[in-house]
């Protein structure tokens, strides 16, 4: 009798150590999910505002250089794609394209001095960069947040918890190394 | 590729809010950088830190000073109303890194202003004066915003150049001429807004949605309410793009106070005081790069 008492009481304590743990463990995985989320909506933030600086920027450099139509119509282009792109993978792709045509439109600026020299082109130009800048802090810290949450759920207990509540791993936002670099106007 | 942006490098400590780990600056500089980031503080509640490295390592400029802000914490955490000026010797790169909170204040291509301001003395080897400069470009900025008149002054009889009056003063009778009509026909606009429905007298707010930029116009909202009948109307209406501040000069920055007597010694000079307004800021990023 006592026996089987003591047999519950220590099952008891069990379950009730593992119904702790599992709603600690929930909690912490809804946390750093949403982490994610903030740092993602910061990313997205960063794109919108470069989208809405291009089109100052195009037509600052098309009062100068009118016939490089090629390059309008890249940008156009990427901005259109940029648009249409929905997961993290098709708006790194599309935000990928759209920084390989502003760096043709920068080679492109390379070769009108009035264009460098004017006002307005040189503070599109610093809100460019200061964008670019952002926009790969953001992304580092959105990746730092999708590392802390993928780490997590793949280690041991956790990986059959996670499964089983219906979290899976977050992608990361790549960029291909030449993207890394922030374009760069010399004046 | 993955950047493990939390690697936390050996990042140096601040010992106060004008930093020099390369030795550049006098004792004069920093008395008057000190005074000048003390009265900023205290009168708009923006804290300015500098930061002068020997070099920024394998990082760059951009990442180093987003790090060094971070790990200062410059500016209230939440606020992040804050400035970091990061200038590195062997490199000649030069960084503003301005704080989230300051940043609709600061835009990059301010940032990129403060910096130019900068440049020329930093070629003649004037850091203390450089960092002075380009310090009051954006203590200009950051007062007007506040809506406050900067009181300030000079520490030392070298910096006294930087107050005085600037030639062209008739600047303030022009803005009072071309003001005082604006203003007049503004509020007489507003003034005379008459419900349409029952001829009652309508309240109106102004409130800016979002702000203009040098390179954008903003967005205000105009609500139009009765409180007699209770009709009720919104409108939107573009701000006109900002327009670049008058460069040369003095700067506007209030009664030129060096003619307002000895007094005030204020603590600037006590040395070993710490870092003032550093409280967990953070930056993402904005602010502007150059080269010396």
């Amino acid at each position: 009798m006592k026996k089987t008492a003591l047999v519950l009481l220590v099952i008891l304590g069990i379950v009730v150590l593992i119904g702790g743990w599992a709603i600690g463990s929930y909690n912490s995985l809804v946390r750093e999910n949403e982490a994610v989320d903030g740092q993602w909506a910061q990313v997205e933030n960063q794109l919108q505002r470069r989208n809405d600086l291009i089109p100052n920027l195009v037509s600052t450099v098309k009062g100068y250089a009118a016939h490089e139509e090629e390059v309008f119509t890249a940008i156009a282009d990427a901005r259109a794609k940029l648009a249409g792109a929905r997961t993290v993978d098709e708006r790194a792709a599309a935000a990928t394209e759209l920084e390989s045509a502003i760096s043709r439109l920068l080679v492109v600026v390379e070769n009108y001095p009035q264009l460098k020299a004017d006002a307005q082109f040189r503070a599109l130009m610093d809100e460019l960069a200061g964008t670019e800048n952002r926009l790969a802090t953001e992304r580092g810290r959105y990746n730092e947040a999708v590392r802390v949450f993928n780490s997590k759920i793949k280690q041991f207990p956790m990986v059959i918890f996670a499964r089983i509540a219906g979290f899976s791993e977050r992608a990361y936002y790549e960029v291909s190394p030449d993207a890394m670099t922030v374009p760069k106007v010399e004046f | 590729m993955v950047t493990a942006s939390s690697v936390f490098a050996a990042y140096p400590k601040a010992t106060g809010n004008i930093n020099d780990f390369a030795g550049v600056l006098t004792q004069e500089d920093k008395s008057n950088l000190e005074a000048l980031v003390n009265a900023v503080l205290d009168q708009t509640g923006v804290t300015f830190a500098v930061a002068i490295v020997k070099n920024h390592g394998d990082e760059s400029i951009e990442e180093y000073a987003v790090h060094l802000y971070e790990a200062w914490g410059i500016g209230k955490k939440g606020e992040d109303k804050g400035l970091l000026i990061v200038v590195s010797m062997d490199e000649h790169d030069l960084r503003a890194e301005v704080g989230y909170g300051l940043e609709p204040v600061i835009t990059d291509a301010r940032a990129g202003d403060v910096l130019d301001k900068m440049i020329p003395y930093f070629r003649d080897g004037e850091y203390g004066k450089g960092l002075y400069a380009g310090l009051l470009v954006a203590a200009d900025y950051v007062a007007r915003d506040a809506g406050v008149t900067l009181d300030l002054k000079a520490e030392s009889k070298e910096y006294e150049d930087f107050y005085v009056e600037s030639p062209d003063m008739p600047f303030g009778f022009l803005a009072l001429f071309l003001g005082l009509p604006v203003l007049a026909i503004a509020y007489f606009a507003i003034r005379g807004r008459r419900c349409p429905r029952c001829k009652g007298r309508l309240t109106v707010t102004d409130r800016v949605v979002q702000q203009a930029t040098y390179d954008a116009g903003g967005i205000a909202r105009t609500i139009l309410h009765c409180p007699k009948c209770g009709y009720h109307e919104e409108k939107e209406r573009r701000i006109s793009k900002l327009q670049r501040p008058p460069t040369g000069g003095g700067f506007p920055l209030g009664p030129g106070p060096f003619w307002g007597g000895s007094g005030r010694g204020g603590g600037s000079s006590g040395g070993f005081t710490g870092p003032r307004g550093f409280g967990g800021g953070r930056s993402g990023g904005g602010g502007a790069s150059r080269r010396w």
